[in-house]
């Protein structure tokens, strides 16, 4: 999911380094002071979850809990994912600086989308249904971001669907594995602290 | 938040136990040259090797000399007819891309060399236990013990260019340790500049 160096065309990285930029205005602006930790804890989760490696056979993918993230961050999903990306193209080569904003807007965009999305319906529905709910948030969300990392490869010229297939089967392990872990993760929340879910914006509190 | 925020500790903790090898953030290219044969293979750092990929072949000036791809164990092999740097290039199809060089003195001396204006530099190899006249190039040996000891000496480096190569992307524990301490440090940063801001106004 971490596009390299020198695969996409100079439209599509600035395309996706506009998208990042604004997703990380929107993501800023929401991050008061009470938030910055919880978007420093899941940036970290995120930086380490990547490193998380499963292997699926004919191809091996990691972990990204991009679909967490968003559920618990919301638009400040895109700082926590940027700041992660950043470091793992700095320290670890994965992905490029090139490609930053692509990436970031890859994973981000998903991540906004399914946590408000889910946030909401958490919120909302009996707490029984909570397991399936993150179930659906973190699976979807990696399906999501496949698609959007193939729709950047395309965008360059490569072949959306070899692209799309490449990704998707490797990421068809990984999408069962978040769903649980955002599931589970999403149950204890829900028990704990359900005011850490996000909210979609008509529906914030204060 | 504190309840939440063990948890996520207990997760982090876990992913670094847990995650001893890395994945599929990027492919990795290993070739080497041996006569007029570059060999190599390509794998994804901890995890599979990169079967059917496309590599493409340019020398240094640019063009592209050739194209070949990984078999179904991610290894290729090709023979080459010019005696120059190969730059190979490796595109996996799915956003993962990599290069890697084959440097010309890896390649056998028979070969022609590449380029029109590339100076033709035979191999010297200084004769050992003679201390006299260091600076002049001695002359090359015959060239069969020429080709012969670059057969010897690539075969046996192989094994350690290899793992020198894979020690190289080794994900270290103490730059994930670093990584998590710049997240929390660009986190205090913020609220700090953050504050900073705020505090004249009040």
């Amino acid at each position: 999911m971490h596009i390299a160096e020198g695969v996409l065309s100079g439209p599509v990285v600035g395309a996706g380094a506009a998208l990042t930029v604004a997703g990380m205005a929107a993501g800023l602006r929401q991050m008061d002071m009470d938030r910055v930790p919880r978007v420093a804890v899941l940036a970290s989760t995120f930086f380490v979850a990547s490193l998380v490696h499963v292997p699926a056979g004919w191809s091996s993918a990691h972990l990204l809990l991009n679909g967490l993230t968003g559920l618990i961050l919301g638009w400040a999903a895109f700082p926590a994912i940027f700041v992660a990306l950043l470091l793992q193209a700095l320290l670890f080569n994965f992905g490029g600086l090139s490609t930053l904003g692509v990436n970031t807007a890859d994973m981000a965009i998903p991540a906004v989308v399914c946590g408000i999305v889910f946030g909401h319906a958490i919120h909302t529905a009996p707490i029984r249904w909570t397991f399936l709910l993150g179930f659906v948030c973190g699976s979807l969300a990696i399906v999501l971001a496949g698609l959007l990392t193939a729709t950047a490869l395309t965008l360059s010229g490569k072949g959306f669907r070899t692209a799309a297939e490449l990704i998707l089967a490797a990421h068809v392990p990984i999408a069962i594995i978040e769903g649980l872990v955002t599931g589970a993760v999403a149950t204890f929340i829900r028990r704990v602290r359900p005011e850490l879910f996000e909210r979609p914006p008509w529906r914030q509190e204060s | 938040m504190r309840k939440p925020a063990t948890f996520m500790k207990g997760c982090l903790l876990l992913a670094l136990f847990w995650g001893g090898a890395a994945g599929a953030h990027r492919v990795k290219l290993f070739a080497a040259g041996e006569g007029d044969r570059i060999s190599g293979y390509a794998y994804f750092p901890g995890g599979a090797r990169a079967k059917d990929c496309l590599i493409t072949v340019y020398a240094p000036d640019g063009a592209k000399l050739g194209e070949t791809r990984t078999d179904s164990k991610g290894e290729f092999s090709f023979r080459t007819d010019r005696h120059c740097d190969h730059r190979l290039v490796l595109d996996a199809g799915d956003g993962h891309r990599t290069e890697f060089t084959v440097s010309a003195d890896e390649l056998g001396p028979g070969l022609p060399v590449g380029g029109t204006d590339a100076p033709v530099t035979p191999p010297t190899i200084r004769p050992l236990g003679r201390r006299s006249a260091a600076a002049a190039p001695s002359p090359a040996p015959p060239g069969d013990l020429g080709k012969l000891l670059d057969r010897i000496l690539a075969r046996r480096l192989r094994p350690l260019e290899e793992r020198l190569d894979r020690y190289e992307d080794r994900v270290r524990w103490h730059d994930v340790i670093g990584g998590i301490g710049y997240i929390l440090g660009i986190a205090g940063l913020y609220v700090l500049l953050k504050s900073g801001r705020r505090s004249p106004a009040n």
